[in-house]
Formats: C-alpha cells, structure tokens, sequence
C-alpha cells in the first residue's frame, strides 16, 4: 500500500514537469522508489517507500510553485503592457 | 576498587544516555512542531495547502511517537512534509494572485474601454461642435448676402423712386413751361382780333383745316399766338358737327417720338377748341406721327408741309 502511495505520488509530480530543485527531489523520490521496490525487509521497504512519497510531494510542490510564480510574473508584465498601451498611451492601441 | 568505580561509572552513562537521547529528539520534534505551528499561524499562508498541512502535523505526530529505531527516518519525513506544506501553501497564494491579475486584467479593459468611449463621445461632440460652427457661419454669410441684396434692391428703389420724382418734377416743370408758354400765347392771341381760320379744303362732305407745322415752336407743342387766334376764329364757324384732330410729323426723329409729339400737338390744338366754346364731347384728338405724309420727306419744304395739324370737320 505505502508502494502504491509512493508510486501516485512519483507519478503525479512526474505530471507537474518540475524543474531545478523539483527535478533534483522527484529524481531522489524515484530513486527512493525504486529502492523500496528493490528492498528484501519490509521495514526497509516501508520507509524507502514513504520517503519516495514525502519527496515526490515536495517535488510537485515545488513545481507547483516554479509554475505559479512564472504566472504571477506573466500576467503581471501582460497588465503593465496593457496599462501602459491602453491606459497611458491609448492611441497606440493596437 | 578502580573496577567497581569504573562500574557505577559505566552504569551511570548506561542510564544518562537514553536520557540525553530522549531529549535531542524531543527538541527536534518541538522545532519541528514549532516550525508547522510558525507557518499556521502565517496570515497569508496559514489558511492555505490544507491537506499538506494536515499531512505534516501527522508526520510530526509520527515523529514524536516513534519508536528509537525509527525516529531519525520520522524527523526527516515530518521535515520534509512541513517544507512540502510551505512550498505549497506558496503555491496556493500565488495561484490566488494570478487569479487577481487576471481580474486586474478585466479591470484594464473595461477602463480602457471607458476611455474609448469617452474618447469618441468627446471626438463626436467635437465633430457636432465644429459643424455647428460652419453651419453658422454659413448662415452668416447668406444672412449677410441676403442684407446686402436687400440694401441692394433698397438703394436701387431709392435710386429709381429718385429719378421717378426728377422726371415728375421736370415733367411738372414742362409742363408748367407749356402752360407758361399757351397762356402768353392765348394772352397775344386775345390781342390778334382779325386772324383768320386755317385754310380749309373739302373731302367730299368733310371740311378739313390744316395747322401748317409754323404753328407750333420747334420740337414743341405749344402753339404761337398767330395760330391760338386763328382756332378761335375758326371755332366761331365749325358749326354742330364732330370735329376730328390728326396730328402729323416729317419722317425725321424715331417713330415713337414722332407720334408722341403728333398726339401732344392734336391735344394743344383741342384744349384751345375746348377754351374756344366748342363742347368737349365733338372733339376727337388723334397722333398720326409721320404714317400720313401729304408731300415728299426728302425736301426742306415737303417735310415743313407733313409738319401739320388737320381739324376735320363732318
């Protein structure tokens, strides 16, 4: 169960196509993974597999927020476009 | 002795290790919890990742109840589930802020929008400003056109009026001249008692006596007194019948002046028919200009003889 949890988890930051310090995590979660897959005790197997999950959650998180701050970034700079050409200089408007 | 005080030592360490142990990782559990409490009580981001939180106060509740064994591998996971529960609460508020560009967003467009329409409700009301203007001026201008016009036809009527009261007044004056002129004619005529009639010649019944053109002054219907005196004696013997007066000319000067002089001569000659005693009703003054010659125009003393006045008795 915690394999499977740990699996989702990889899974689902895999979707989020981290990058920088998300990369670097979902990289350790997999490896933790598959360590977990690989371990013959099961107490090794459990705590590999709950570490693969914690990273692989801190990896989508982190991409969650690479993602968030580029759109905070991108729609702010598009206001200011939009201010400056429609508010300030409105005959330049396109 | 060395060896048994080496035991209570060794025995002494035995019992403060796990105390020691006990309390390193208490202390690492209490940050941890400290560290999850200090991002709960965030006002921005406590509020926020709810399920990450509830995640890393479990992984905390795990590490502070795990077993000896375990607790160094729960630290690490309640560590990383607190930082995974702020990178996500992060994640949250700047979604949250993306959303309020986006209604910022909105906002620029409808202001700009605003703008627009002010823009031309301010450009239509300029083009209405300035359409006005050229329709008024426009108007000036036919009003001013349409003044001088009138001032126009005004002058010219005042000029005509002008020179309707100047031919009056020099016809008036004429007038008055021929008046002048037929009673000093009458006045020396009163004085001629032995003139004879005009010479008269018959048409059948019709007697018919002829002014010869010496009667009157040059160009003039006035009457010299010589002839004012010989109509006199001549209405002294025209009798009951209707009398016809025919004015004529010579074929010299235009057509219409040669009739108004033939007329203005027939109507001299009948006033003094009329002052003379004959009724007013027997007489008939008629200009004939020069449609009735009675001698040849080319020569001096042919037009002297169409130069005449015929007082034609029936």
């Amino acid at each position: 169960m915690a394999l499977a949890a740990a699996e989702r988890a990889v899974m689902a930051a895999e979707a989020a196509q981290p990058r920088g310090q998300a990369a670097l995590a979902l990289e350790q979660a997999r490896g933790q993974w598959q360590a977990a897959q690989s371990a013959r005790r099961k107490a090794d197997k459990l705590r590999f597999a709950e570490a693969a999950a914690a990273n692989a959650d801190l990896a989508h998180a982190r991409a969650r927020l690479d993602a968030a701050r580029e759109e905070v970034d991108s729609r702010a700079a598009r206001n200011a476009d939009l201010r400056r050409r429609l508010l300030v200089n409105p005959e330049r408007r396109p | 002795m060395i060896l048994r005080l080496l035991a209570v030592l060794a025995l002494s360490l035995s019992m403060a290790l796990p105390a020691a142990a006990q309390s390193d990782h208490e202390r690492a559990v209490a940050a941890l919890s400290s560290e999850l409490q200090a991002l709960e009580a965030d006002p921005s981001l406590g509020p926020l990742a709810r399920l990450e939180r509830l995640q890393a106060r479990q992984a905390v509740a795990d590490a502070g109840a795990a077993r000896r064994s375990d607790r160094e591998h729960k630290l690490a996971l309640a560590g990383v589930r607190i930082e995974t529960a702020r990178l996500a609460a992060e994640a949250e508020l700047l979604s949250a802020q993306a959303e309020q560009l986006d209604r910022e967003r909105d906002q620029i467009m409808i202001e700009a929008s605003r703008l627009e329409a002010e823009r031309a409700r301010r450009e239509s009301e300029r083009l209405r400003l300035q359409a006005m203007a050229r329709e008024e001026a426009l108007q000036r201008e036919l009003e001013q056109a349409e003044a001088d016009r009138t001032a126009a036809v005004q002058q010219a009527q005042a000029e005509t009026e002008q020179a309707r009261k100047l031919a009056a007044a020099r016809a008036r004056e004429a007038e008055l001249a021929r008046r002048e002129a037929e009673l000093a004619a009458a006045i020396a005529a009163d004085e001629i008692t032995d003139a004879a009639p005009p010479p008269m010649r018959r048409d059948g019944n019709r007697r018919i006596y002829t002014l010869s053109g010496n009667a009157f002054a040059s160009g003039s219907a006035s009457l010299t007194a010589e002839a004012q005196a010989s109509l006199r004696a001549l209405a002294g013997q025209l009798g009951s019948g209707q009398v016809s007066i025919e004015g004529h000319t010579d074929s010299q000067g235009a057509d219409a002046a040669n009739q108004a002089l033939s007329q203005r001569r027939a109507e001299a000659v009948r006033r003094v028919m009329e002052e003379a005693g004959v009724a007013p009703g027997r007489l008939k003054a008629v200009g004939r200009g020069k449609s009735q010659p009675v001698a040849d125009n080319g020569t001096a003393d042919g037009r002297a003889r169409n130069r005449r006045v015929e007082i034609i008795v029936n």
